[in-house]
């Protein structure tokens, strides 16, 4: 039930995934919502697994989704300001040592910004698909136009089709019975809720709680909340990982709770990290959880990043977020030091120039 | 405001940690000074490792988990030389005998089991055809566990075709021997040793720190951090800092330990042997030159003379020293860095050695210090951040042990009783129930074991899973039974392929103990 990506990813999702001789997909497609986006949505590189799965080729996606390679998720935040967030890595570790603590050792005088080919490229507006040899890596992921998106999703999803203006959910014991699609009686073994933007509009006796995405035989998909989670790429990492993990746990007609409360706490967890870095971007630390508190202070005090289970944000991107709001390492690991400093800032300046080279180039053959 | 310089900024002088002080020596010890010297010994730090050839060592954990290669490999250990200076054999997995019921026996291995199909877990397929008898066990679907039964050993490949690239190894060594190899090796990396007994330990009047420790010669070691190695007694960080210790001996009441070598006998075996007896349960760890033997029980349910015993009756060599016994109690202290002090070995916990944890616990300790290694203005961060990990790996590691005792149908005695239906953490129970449902084992990213060693330990003892996932039934049965069929014969053939473990060791890194 829904619309848009919410609805046709994990339609096209169970299609891929599930024989058709075995399962029915019923799409009960509503009205209006498309999603809250601009037109264009964000794909993060590990949509390239997801990819794989729906069977959606490179190619397709470039004439169906107008598909254009990004290297960077581009977030508007106050004041005009944007902070981009890299698919790739900040310059190159050495001997196990992060090269952000290696690069605040040198005492370089270029940003970190700049020993980032993923975020020099983005900037420049130019693409290669692979870093060259020696320079630091990244993955690369894509912009999609959205309209073409869904109707790509529609083409892999062998659904049932129905539309319906208005959608009520009909509940016994906490389990739902039927959907009533515009006065038509729809049942079903699971039900994938994916209104995400109209909850409060559809009137329904269900009540989602926070942390409890599944419940019984219904599960809620949704691609995010506000126009953070758009830009970042987390709408559709969001509902990637929601199938995912629902494929994970695959469930029969019984529904084990023990499943669903399995489900329910990754989930939890994912949304967790999400909300530290959508709170770490729009300023509001005040009072935030203590594992946004805890990443900052270890952050601020020495450029290390600490990873949760099931960490859903690369570490560049919490270094560029970071840095993007003023929070900077105020030193370094002791392990820097294991290197020269002069061969250090040497190997520092040359991988500033090589990545510098990268742009010219690329820009000359634009 | 975005992107900031790096500024000229060092770190200051001042602040930088310049002096760590060791104290004990063997296992912990000794891989501490190892490892903080290989890694930091560039920096300008200077380790002090003090130990006393009067005060004897532990040496627990003559058997590992395959993490070890890892620290050896990073600090520069050559394999073939430490292996024969530590009469060393390859370790592919653990056997638990009569652990589930008496007579049933099952190898946890250092590998996976089958090959996943869409998703789906191989041993969903296997569940859903272990009622047929030529299905067989879990374990003919493992190359390290065949390997193991045929006692053959042969390095992993690194080709992610190759069947062989399924498994990992470990070792098993003689753990008196370690410590004084990686002395050589901390030595030659600039670690200083002092002979000498701890009489004192002085404090800050005011922090609370530790900042020198005294020896019976009346000689002073400062230093900035100082780690305590000096196994069950903490004289660090409970002798002066008093830390407290968190008992975990609800779970795991086992409090006493009886070790005796004997003389080696019948085939070299890559795996070690846990075998589960009335109070406790027993250990076989084959090594070059002897089998390392012991026998970890509840004085609660079985007296010393006892346990002892059970231990001698058991040996199948010849006794070669007089058994020896330990008492430890379960748990960990409530900080594992308290003020300026590191518990690193048996002084920061203990949690038995069925899983082999006990140098893998100590290796965590030296990575997260590694990895969180302090300034003197830090270091309260730093220290939080550490004990927050460790800590972390402690409970998950304590859980998986309970799950050995409590996944059991024994009632022939008061233990097996009493550790049958104590209660677990919930932590624990929400897992096995997640597991009796339909063979879903929960995802953790981190921790040490990971999805196979939970799935043979659940399998293993008798935890069935009344479902299995629904998505089995979109292949054929027939083409299942084909499957599991050529993957068996498959790995049989494999494992039959692999040279004889005591072969492999004689060419590799034979020990002059044997000889």
């Amino acid at each position: 039930m829904g619309n848009s990506i919410e609805a046709w990813l994990p339609a096209a999702y169970c299609c891929a995934r599930l024989p058709s001789d075995d399962y029915q997909i019923i799409l009960a497609e509503t009205k209006g919502n498309t999603g809250g986006s601009d037109g264009d949505i964000v794909a993060k590189p590990s949509s390239k697994n997801l990819h794989h799965v729906l069977d959606i080729a490179e190619h397709d996606l470039g004439s169906k989704a107008h598909a254009r390679p990004a290297l960077a998720a581009s977030i508007a935040i106050d004041n005009g300001l944007h902070i981009d967030l890299p698919f790739g890595h900040y310059g190159i570790d050495r001997e196990g040592i992060e090269f952000q603590h290696l690069w605040k050792y040198s005492g370089s005088q270029k940003p970190l910004s700049e020993f980032n080919l993923a975020l020099a490229m983005h900037k420049a507006s130019v693409f290669l698909p692979e870093p060259p040899k020696g320079a630091p890596v990244y993955n690369y992921g894509y912009m999609l136009q959205e309209e073409g998106y869904i109707n790509l999703l529609k083409s892999k999803a062998r659904a049932t089709h129905i539309t319906a203006d208005n959608i009520t959910l009909q509940q016994s014991n906490g389990a739902i019975d039927k959907v009533i699609c515009d006065g038509e009686s729809l049942k079903a073994d699971l039900y994938i809720d994916a209104r995400h933007y109209n909850y409060a509009a559809t009137n329904t006796n269900v009540t989602y709680t926070d942390g409890n995405a599944w419940q019984h035989n219904h599960l809620r998909i949704t691609g995010g909340f506000d126009m953070l989670d758009h830009q970042s790429g987390m709408r559709l990492h969001r509902i990637q990982m929601a199938m995912e993990r629902l494929f994970k746990l695959w469930p029969d007609r019984e529904f084990a709770a023990v499943e669903i409360a399995e489900y329910n706490r990754l989930e939890a967890s994912q949304s967790l990290h999400i909300n530290d870095m959508n709170l770490l971007l729009q300023q509001q630390t005040q009072g935030c959880s203590n594992t946004l508190a805890r990443k900052i202070k270890l952050f601020e005090t020495r450029g290390r990043i600490a990873i949760e289970d099931y960490e859903i944000y690369s570490k560049a991107e919490w270094i560029a977020a970071f840095c993007a709001m003023g929070i900077n390492a105020k030193n370094y690991d002791r392990l820097a030091h294991r290197i020269n400093s002069d061969t250090l800032a040497q190997w520092i300046e040359q991988l500033q120039v090589a990545i510098t080279n990268v742009i010219e180039q690329l820009s000359d053959k634009k | 405001m975005l992107n900031p310089k790096s500024g000229t900024d060092t770190i200051n002088k001042d602040d930088m940690i310049e002096n760590i002080v060791i104290v004990g020596g063997g296992t912990a010890g000794w891989m501490t000074a190892a490892g903080l010297s290989s890694m930091l010994g560039e920096t300008g730090l200077k380790i002090t490792l003090i130990e006393s050839e009067a005060i004897g060592i532990v040496g627990v954990g003559e058997a590992t988990l395959p993490h070890i290669k890892f620290f050896n490999d990073s600090i520069g250990i050559n394999e073939a030389e430490f292996m024969a200076a530590t009469a060393a054999t390859f370790k592919l997995g653990i056997e638990f005998v009569n652990w589930g019921r008496v007579g049933d026996s099952y190898i946890h291995p250092f590998g996976e089991f089958g090959l996943a199909n869409d998703g789906v877990g191989f041993h969903h397929y296997w569940r859903s055809m272990m009622d047929d008898e030529a299905t067989g066990a879990l374990d003919e679907y493992s190359l390290p566990i065949i390997a193991s039964g045929m006692a053959k050993f042969k390095p992993p490949s690194e080709d992610m075709r190759s069947v062989h690239s399924t498994y990992r190894y470990a070792y098993q060594f003689d753990a008196t021997k370690y410590a004084p190899f990686l002395r050589k090796h901390g030595e030659s990396r600039g670690v200083k040793r002092i002979e000498g007994i701890l009489t004192q330990v002085h404090l800050h009047p005011e922090n609370g720190d530790i900042t020198s420790v005294q020896l019976e010669n009346g000689d002073i070691i400062r230093g900035d951090l100082f780690i305590d190695c000096t196994g069950f007694r903490g004289l660090l960080t409970q002798g002066a800092l008093e830390t407290g210790y968190d008992e975990w001996t609800n779970y795991l009441p086992c409090d006493r330990a009886v070790a005796a070598p004997c003389s080696s006998h019948g085939p070299l075996l890559p795996y070690t042997r846990a075998t589960a007896d009335t109070a406790g349960w027993r250990w076989r760890i084959p090594l070059q030159h002897r089998t390392g033997n012991g026998h970890v029980y509840s004085s609660q349910f079985i007296s010393d003379d006892k346990a002892q015993k059970a231990l001698v009756d058991a040996l199948d060599g010849a006794l070669l020293s007089e058994p020896r016994f330990l008492r430890f109690t379960t748990g960990k202290r409530k900080k594992l860095w308290n003020r300026n002090c590191i518990s690193i070995g048996l002084s920061g916990g203990f949690l038995e050695p069925l899983e082999s944890t006990s140098i893998y616990l100590i290796q965590e300790g030296i990575t997260k210090l590694l990895e969180y290694f302090p300034n003197k203005n830090t270091l309260a961060i730093d220290r939080d951040e550490y004990n927050l990990l460790m800590d972390l790996e402690f409970e998950r590691v304590r859980d998986f042990l309970i799950l050995h005792y409590h996944a059991t149908q024994r009632d022939d005695s008061d233990f097996w009783n009493y550790m049958r239906t104590m209660k677990i953490p919930d932590s624990l129970s929400e897992k096995m129930e997640l597991f009796k449902a339909r063979g879903r084992v929960a995802a953790y990213d981190r921790g040490l074991f990971l999805q196979p060693s939970w799935i043979a330990v659940y399998l293993g003892q008798r935890i069935i899973p009344n479902k299995w996932d629904d998505r089995v039934a979109l292949l054929p049965k027939k083409e299942i039974k084909q499957h599991l069929a050529g993957l068996k014969q498959l790995m049989k053939q494999s494992a039959q392929q692999m040279p004889s473990h005591a072969d492999y060791i004689a060419q590799y890194c034979p020990s002059k103990a044997v000889a």
